[in-house]
């Protein structure tokens, strides 16, 4: 049953609906001369999208190193751990975000929604449930000037790495441009993270919630904007 | 006995060969005039001949060739990714396998071919790419619009996207559903600016004097056909008051033909999501339908029964 189900399109059954325009004169389509303003072509949008791509790329690491880079002294293993996790989670982010899939019009929505909704959600659960060695409880949001401080790096990475990756998929989105933004916007946020991870040391998980998470939360945000608004074809 | 063009030519060869070897470098004139005067022979030679005989091998090849190619595009019956190169020495072959497809397929191919030479900066391409898609997004736009005016501004503004965008066309790309999605796009721009403006653009009845499947043929009497356009009517009302995601759902799974998975890809949302749209879409066509079917029976009987009392 459910094999004939699957095998069947649905629109089998809605014949009984007759098509509006099945009969009626169709006057061919008015002529139309090919548009004088010029567009970029396929190398061109491949080079500019090499040099921004490659740009949001460094730019994580430019930070990474203006603030002085390295592991931190304690808990090497949760901070190995935490970056192996966040940096994957942001190749698979970006690579849902950016590849074309199997039509052209990107990879299917719900791999979207895992990247765009999935990233923030699993940030904050092992933020708040996976905490340093020394970690703090859960409320503890710790000094104010330490959370502006981690607040601030984390946009300084995260912003810029979107203007450059939405920059460089400009029209580039013909469907689902929203969540193939957020998604974009989600691997950002994850380069704000990693950088976070590499270079905070704060044992409260309330700082590393906020502190580090809303920048996740923005990025995502200002990425399904971005992506509907530039990215759309 | 006649001399077959290739012995001609063979001999037009040899003799240039030996006077090259034995004379030295002979004046060009002598050699040129010696040349012409063979190659005179073989044409008049293969002019006399029936046409197959005569033919050297590797010209043959060449005509087969092009013959094949020609054929591939006329019938437009199979696929080139289909084919496979058998080589046989230096000469490779292309050998055509596996099943024949519909000529819908093989002009979408080549409708991506098209696509991707226009991508690549080669201007001739758009317009075979206008001629293989303005008619498809034009029913589109319209069965969506439900006014061939605006589907009219709305193909224009679908193609200036197309060519503002063709730099991210992916090579392995179809252009047919990213063309249907960018259709789409503009349509949903055109709504939302509707909406904005605070106008109705979609005019009730703006379908041309439209006939819901008429019946054309002969037997078909004016009733039949003032049926079939009522009909279209009603569908093209109730198109007009859906939701716009489930109308694009309805449309191009019911009149576009198109996949579910496709569809779910133009449209950006899950086959289920896309399953269930369509469907209320559906049932609320149905029920109208119904309604109106329903109408001059009961309408038809109350009639007959005025009609039995009175008497």
């Amino acid at each position: 049953m459910a094999a004939e189900r699957k095998d069947q399109h649905p629109a089998d059954a809605w014949s009984d609906i007759p098509d509006p325009l099945l009969g009626a004169p169709q006057p061919s389509a008015p002529a139309i001369k090919m548009p004088d303003t010029p567009s970029p072509t396929r190398g061109q949008v491949q080079l500019q999208r090499f040099v921004l791509l490659g740009t949001t790329a460094l730019w994580p690491v430019a930070v990474l190193f203006y603030y002085g880079a390295g592991w931190r002294g304690h808990g090497v293993d949760f901070v190995a751990a935490q970056f192996a996790i966040w940096a994957a989670f942001l190749l698979f982010a970006a690579w849902v975000a950016l590849s074309a899939g199997m039509r052209g019009l990107g990879r299917p929505v719900p791999w979207l929604r895992i990247a765009a909704v999935g990233a923030p959600l699993a940030f904050l659960v092992l933020a708040l449930f996976w905490l340093p060695p020394n970690g703090k409880p859960i409320g503890d949001l710790g000094p104010p000037a330490m959370l502006e401080g981690c607040f601030q790096i984390g946009l300084t990475v995260a912003v810029p790495m979107l203007v450059f990756a939405v920059a460089a998929m400009r029209r580039a989105f013909p469907s689902g441009a929203g969540w193939r933004g957020a998604a974009l916007g989600a691997a950002c946020g994850l380069g704000g993270v990693v950088v976070l991870v590499l270079l905070c040391g704060s044992p409260y998980g309330g700082h590393i919630a906020v502190a580090h998470g809303m920048p996740l939360v923005i990025a995502t945000l200002m990425g399904a904007w971005g992506g509907s608004r530039v990215g759309r074809a | 006995m006649g001399t077959t063009p290739g012995a001609l030519a063979l001999r037009c060869q040899i003799l240039a060969v030996r006077s090259i070897i034995g004379a030295g470098i002979p004046p060009l004139n002598r050699l040129t005039g010696q040349a012409q005067r063979f190659s005179n022979e073989a044409s008049e030679a293969s002019a006399s001949r029936p046409w197959p005989a005569a033919l050297p091998w590797r010209r043959l090849r060449r005509i087969l060739r092009g013959r094949l190619a020609k054929l591939a595009d006329r019938a437009l019956i199979w696929r080139r990714t289909d084919s496979v190169r058998l080589g046989f020495g230096s000469i490779t072959w292309l050998a055509m396998v596996g099943r024949p497809f519909g000529c819908n397929l093989a002009r979408e191919e080549s409708l991506d071919e098209a696509m991707n030479r226009y991508a690549q900066g080669e201007q001739p391409a758009f317009a075979i790419l206008y001629r293989g898609l303005a008619q498809k997004l034009r029913a589109f736009l319209t069965r969506l619009t439900g006014a061939p005016a605006v589907a009219d501004d709305l193909l224009q503004e679908t193609f200036m996207r197309i060519h503002r965008a063709r730099g991210s066309f992916d090579a392995n790309a179809a252009v047919v559903p990213w063309a249907y999605a960018i259709a789409r796009n503009a349509w949903l721009d055109h709504v939302r600016a509707s909406k904005v403006r605070g106008d109705t653009t979609r005019a009730q009845g703006d379908v041309p004097a439209a006939s819901a499947e008429a019946p054309t043929g002969p037997d078909a009497d004016s009733e039949q056909l003032a049926i079939a356009r009522e009909t279209a009517a009603l569908v093209e009302s109730v198109l007009s008051r859906l939701a716009p995601a489930q109308r694009e759902a309805f449309v191009l799974l019911r009149y576009e033909g198109m996949s579910v998975d496709d569809a779910a890809a133009v449209l950006g949302a899950t086959p289920t999501a896309v399953k269930l749209r369509a469907f209320r879409a559906y049932e609320a066509l149905r029920a109208a339908l119904g309604q109106s079917r329903a109408a001059p029976a009961a309408s038809g009987r109350a009639s007959d029964r005025g009609g039995s009392d009175g008497r």
